[in-house]
């Protein structure tokens, strides 16, 4: 048994990457026509790292996020265990296949679903890629029918596969973006971004979503995003990419006990607050009446500071762990790399 | 996994755009009216009776039969397959348990299969009302057919070829633009190709092109000897089978080896 936070799921893995490395061999030029005119006729060319020494497994049921900044290679490890990229070195197994070698095996039991692109029909409804998708798959009349139905009722989208996918909102394209990903009833799911540029309720019923579908189906979630609420309602275990590095991997709890020694204060008061100079203090925000601080306990004690800025006319102060966002914007802004036995 | 189920999904796909099919009927009718107008001229001035074997009627029914073969020929792969590399919409077909090229395949027979009913067959009964039935006989009618779908076949294959050029190159539209245009030079399209200079005709028999549209034509027609054109359709066939699957199998190393 392998205990990943609050559930503890049977070693069921499903996903195992060794050391896997991936560089590319790009071309640098510098700004200007005279430039671009000789890149024409030499270019310089460097090996850009992409991915270097990942090491992580995933587990059936999980819902795993890879977050990283932008060109941190999360797309190409994805690439990678979808069998799209081969690998310069290192091994993985996605439901026992070797990815790069058995793409084609592999492809039947496993879903994608891209936010900024559509697998869908633009100009006819959903449920024409639907069908289309079950010919793809050779799903089963029954078996068809009864996942469709199913996921339209937990996604309240009868009126909405009947639309043409032009016609739908984003979040309403989404839900049938993540219908057709799930109708051959993958083992895995990877999710890239799939709530970029929702609005929060839509954000939610995706979420709710994909909650339900991993709880009942023991669907693994792969999830690559950059919103921080997707990683902290969906997810339990995530690695982070920093230039192609592995600089984290275990429990998102984990990783803001990490910085547990870090508080959030925040104070209101009647009168100006006046923040003494203290090590281990850094302001956040500064307004006339509130302020909000970040304070290192390991250098000062919440106590002694609260001891110090004093003051008969405070009415609240709030005392808060970091979020998973500034978490994130710490490691991402050192880049250095955390052992999980570190933590 | 149904081949014809995907074809009749895909098929679902081209219907949607309705306004085209009109669209196309009306624009192949005034080009083979407007071509009749400039031979009607040409044989009027020249006061000649034929030109190397065809008279003002062959060359009516020569661009009428040209016209339906190519709604069932034309295949435009190659700026699909770039759209889709260029818009980053190519990866999510690789990942399905159907092959790319098979994939391209059934699409594009899912839009002959239309064309059929909603191109071929309409404008052909156009064409009959204006200008009368064409003269096929029965025999070069269902030969006409056959080397029309050997023609499609060679032409989806020619244009799978050209579609891998993208995986090598950053744009490929202006390469195909070239190519497609070079080869509607010397496929039949603008005129019957035994009109070009004799040394020039024998050596075109010699390249795959005069088989895509100008031979199909003929042999509807009666003026060609069938068994040849069908030899030399096999033949490129043979060729260009081997050579499809191998440049799809390079450009499918070069997409896993960096990516596209």
């Amino acid at each position: 048994m392998f205990n990943i936070g609050r559930k503890v799921i049977f070693m069921d893995r499903v996903i195992l990457v060794r050391e896997i490395g991936k560089s590319f061999r790009t071309y640098k030029k510098e700004a200007g026509f005279l430039s671009t005119l000789k890149s024409v006729f030499r270019r310089d060319w460097v090996r850009k790292i992409a991915l270097h020494n990942i090491n992580f497994e995933v587990y059936k049921g999980e819902i795993f996020g890879i977050l990283g900044p932008n060109g941190a290679g999360k797309s190409t490890l994805i690439k990678i265990l979808t069998g799209i990229l081969h690998p310069d070195k290192g091994f993985a197994k996605v439901l026992g296949y070797i990815p790069w070698k058995e793409r084609k095996k592999l492809s039947q039991h496993i879903g994608i679903v891209f936010g900024q692109k559509s697998q869908l029909f633009w100009d006819l409804p959903a449920i024409d890629s639907f069908e289309l998708f079950k010919e793809i798959y050779g799903i089963p009349a029954d078996e068809y029918k009864g996942n469709l139905n199913s996921m339209v009722k937990l996604l309240d989208a009868k009126e909405i596969i009947k639309r043409p996918v032009r016609n739908l909102s984003l979040g309403e394209r989404m839900k049938c973006e993540l219908i057709v990903s799930l109708l051959h009833n993958p083992k895995i799911v990877f999710l890239d971004e799939p709530t970029i540029g929702l609005d929060i309720l839509a954000k939610e019923s995706i979420r709710e979503f994909i909650r339900k579908i991993a709880e009942r189906r023991k669907t693994t979630f792969i999830l690559t995003t950059h919103d921080v609420g997707d990683v902290e309602e969906l997810c339990e275990r995530c690695i982070i990419l920093d230039k192609g590095l592995q600089v984290y991997l275990g429990r998102i709890e984990d990783l803001k006990k990490y910085f547990g020694h870090k508080k959030i204060l925040t104070i209101k008061s009647e009168d100006k607050i006046k923040i003494p100079k203290v090590k281990g203090l850094k302001v956040l925000k500064e307004e006339r009446y509130k302020v909000r601080v970040e304070v290192d306990t390991k250098v000062v004690k919440i106590r002694t500071l609260l001891q110090k800025i004093f003051s008969p006319n405070i009415i609240d102060i709030e005392i808060e762990n970091p979020d998973l966002e500034e978490v994130l914007k710490k490691i991402y802004r050192k880049g250095r790399k955390w052992e999980r036995s570190g933590l | 996994m149904g081949a014809f189920g995907i074809i009749k999904n895909l098929a679902k796909l081209r219907l949607a755009y309705k306004f085209e099919f009109f669209g196309s009927l009306i624009f192949s009718v005034l080009w083979v009216v407007l071509l009749a107008v400039i031979w009607k001229s040409v044989f009027f001035f020249s006061n000649l009776e034929s030109i190397k074997g065809f008279t003002l009627q062959d060359l009516v029914f020569y661009y009428i039969i040209i016209q339906l073969i190519r709604f069932g020929t034309d295949v435009d792969i190659s700026y699909r397959v770039e759209q889709l590399v260029r818009y980053g919409n190519f990866i999510p077909l690789l990942l399905k348990p159907l092959s790319f090229p098979a994939f391209c395949f059934l699409d594009d027979l899912s839009e002959k299969l239309v064309n059929i009913f909603l191109k071929i067959i309409p404008t052909f009964l156009v064409f009959v009302i204006l200008f009368g039935l064409p003269p096929f006989t029965l025999s070069s009618f269902f030969f006409g057919i056959i080397s029309s779908i050997l023609a499609y076949l060679l032409m989806f294959l020619i244009d799978f070829m050209l579609s891998t050029l993208i995986f090598f190159t950053k744009s490929s539209h202006g390469i195909l633009d070239f190519v497609q245009t070079g080869m509607h030079l010397i496929d039949g399209i603008l005129f019957p190709l035994i009109f070009l200079p004799e040394n020039v005709y024998s050596g075109l028999l010699y390249l795959p092109f005069p088989y895509l549209s100008y031979f199909p034509a003929l042999v509807f027609l009666n003026k060609a000897d069938f068994l040849q054109v069908l030899g030399f359709q096999l033949g490129w066939l043979l060729l260009f089978l081997p050579i499809s699957f191998f440049l799809w199998k390079i450009s499918l190393k070069r997409i896993e080896g960096v990516g596209i």
